[in-house]
């Protein structure tokens, strides 16, 4: 039941902050210098056409007005036509989400799988040239672009030794799975030398900390209190700092989707820009948000049931 | 926030102990705190080197092409080898040098003024500005930063300046935020008390008291910032939507190379490690300007 209360009290925050992303949304196109139809059209733009999807667009009724009729077309999910696909938004989207939130699923696996390990030995062994060594390779690794260090696994991995496909996104879900793994290796990368660093010195604090002192002086095992006061206790954090991570994720799977060449809802929003196609630059960004939302919601409910102690704030 | 999670028990008891020393020896000179920091001075100066000078550094014209010396590969003549209308590589990395360091730094300067003017007012006053501003952070935070900043740029148009703005328009947000939680805390301390009671002006409060007492977290958080900052601009390039071409710029310069890849593997490398070298330079710089800080708080 708490547990339950819990997860509305969240979902009703979710809504005022939903709201203003919204009007962000909305207000992004008309604050276009100068008239969007004229700039959507770009060069096949004339007066009758203009006018024509400036009717189309309800952009001759007040803001208000205008604000109206997109919320309704995000309830009703009609987000319009892609002017360059000619086909409406939403089935052109629905099929890139998958990709960008497979991406964002690989990268995180890939996370867990280096940073894990690696704070903790860097932790427990603190001091030694091996923590030195790790502390060093985070540093680096955080002032790598990503979008080099695809290229160079790209040109290594894809082209010279033909491990991974060089781009594209396969039929089946064995190709999802293997064309996603070079994008979620360098995707992880930054996000691991961070949470690496993080669960270091919480391992060194936990080390330290007086209800380890205690656990040793019951006479638990090392084992034991290595499972379970060290490892968990020091997590926490780390947990945390991840699930706020996800956002930077996705943004950073705009680049890497492009790197890849992945038919995702990131490379999209590229593609989109350089055409001018705002429909679809509109609802790319309001997925987008929707899902870092969606992410925290899902982190916070997790949150709440490894540490219970959130919920009674 | 990213600067906090390197702090370690290690590194603290180790500062302190440097502080002990301190006071029982003579005053320490401020290379001798921490040897990221002079390390990453070293690899900076060079970088300003070839950022301000690099007509002496390079050999060649950055934007002459030579229809003689298409893509060859790195060798003694060409160092990183020359791209397909044979411009040498090299020379444009040593002139994007000054774009690159700049997009670092000005991106940053900003934000790090008018988020911490926005996080002291918010934090000292509170009440309904306070509010506000929490609840815009709210809104600014559902979005990637690098996904706000791409959207800015596609209303307002791709261009060095544009993307200067938008960097402008969404990194105050982490320096406000910042700022004023420290605020918060500073303003109930015994000191700011004191001078309240003394009968000191507010403006002189929060910028004689509060101000450097907060001001060293945005300083930590600001110098590995410049890092964050320069990928970003970088990385924008590599999209098509910051520098403009021919322009020299590291993240450009990658992107033009990559659809000759098989033929040509040095164009899309080799300027990359030019952002590596400058990232880790101002990466250890971060990280020793907080050494140093937190040296000097205690």
């Amino acid at each position: 039941m708490r547990q339950f209360n819990y997860i509305l009290k969240r979902l009703l925050h979710m809504i005022p902050v939903l709201f203003c992303v919204t009007i962000l949304i909305f207000l992004m196109i008309r604050l276009i210098p100068g008239s969007p139809a004229e700039i959507m059209l770009g060069d096949k733009a004339t007066p009758e056409k203009i006018a024509i999807l400036e009717e189309k667009m309800g952009l001759n009724e007040p803001l208000i007005v205008q604000y109206g009729l997109f919320l309704k077309q995000i309830v009703t999910l009609d987000f319009g036509d892609s002017i360059t696909y000619a086909r409406p938004v939403l089935e052109l989207i629905q099929p890139k989400i998958m990709v960008t939130v497979g991406l964002v699923i690989s990268t995180t696996i890939f996370v867990l799988l280096l940073s894990f390990p690696l704070g903790y030995l860097a932790g427990s062994k603190h001091g030694t040239p091996l923590d030195s060594g790790i502390k060093t390779g985070a540093l680096i690794v955080i002032s790598l672009p990503q979008f080099w260090v695809g290229t160079l696994f790209l040109l290594l991995f894809g082209l010279k030794l033909h491990w991974f496909p060089v781009g594209g996104w396969g039929d089946t879900f064995l190709e999802h799975a293997h064309s996603l793994i070079l994008p979620g290796l360098t995707g992880a990368l930054t996000t691991s030398a961070l949470t690496i660093r993080n669960l270091r010195s919480n391992v060194i604090d936990v080390v330290n900390s007086d209800y380890v002192d205690f656990a040793r002086s019951k006479g638990l095992t090392e084992k034991r209190i290595k499972n379970r006061h060290i490892i968990r206790n020091s997590m926490i954090s780390t947990v945390t700092l991840l699930s706020l991570r996800i956002a930077n994720m996705l943004g950073g799977s705009i680049v890497i989707e492009t790197v890849f060449s992945l038919p995702g809802l990131g490379k999209l929003l590229v593609d989109s820009i350089f055409a001018r196609d705002y429909a679809v630059v509109q609802t790319v960004v309001l997925m987008l948000a929707l899902i870092v939302l969606i992410v925290n919601l899902i982190t916070d409910v997790a949150y709440s049931m490894l540490d219970p102690r959130v919920r009674l704030e | 926030m990213e600067q906090k999670d390197n702090t370690s028990v290690f590194e603290q008891t180790e500062a302190s102990r440097g502080e002990e020393a301190h006071h029982i020896k003579k005053k320490k000179h401020f290379w001798q705190y921490s040897m990221s920091l002079n390390i990453g001075l070293v690899i900076i100066v060079i970088v300003l080197i070839f950022a301000f000078f690099p007509q002496f550094i390079a050999p060649y014209e950055p934007n002459t092409s030579n229809p003689d010396a298409i893509m060859l590969a790195p060798s003694a003549e060409h160092l990183f080898g020359t791209d397909n209308y044979g411009r040498d590589i090299f020379s444009r990395v040593v002139w994007g040098t000054r774009i690159d360091v700049a997009m670092g730094i000005f991106a940053m300067i900003v934000p790090l003024i008018v988020g911490s003017i926005i996080g002291l007012i918010a934090g000292y006053y509170g009440g309904w500005i306070d509010t506000i501003l929490m609840r815009i952070l709210d809104v600014v935070m559902a979005f990637p930063f690098i996904l706000m900043v791409i959207v800015i740029v596609a209303i307002l148009g791709s261009g060095l300046m544009n993307m200067f703005i938008a960097i402008w328009l969404v990194a105050w947000r982490d320096y406000a935020r910042l700022v004023r939680s420290e605020v918060m805390i500073a303003k109930h301390s015994e000191y700011v008390m004191a001078a309240k009671v003394l009968g000191y002006s507010e403006i002189r409060i929060i910028l004689g008291h509060i101000l450097p007492n907060v001001v060293n977290s945005a300083i930590t958080f600001a110098a590995a910032d410049i890092v964050m900052c320069m990928l970003t601009g970088a990385s924008m390039s590599f999209l098509g939507l910051g520098v403009e071409p021919p322009t020299p710029e590291w993240g450009a310069l990658i992107s033009t190379g990559r659809p000759f890849m098989t033929q040509a593997w040095w164009m899309c490398t080799l300027p990359g490690v030019a952002i590596c070298i400058a990232g880790v330079g101002f990466s250890l710089f971060g990280d020793g300007i907080s050494d140093v800080l937190r040296a000097k708080s205690r």
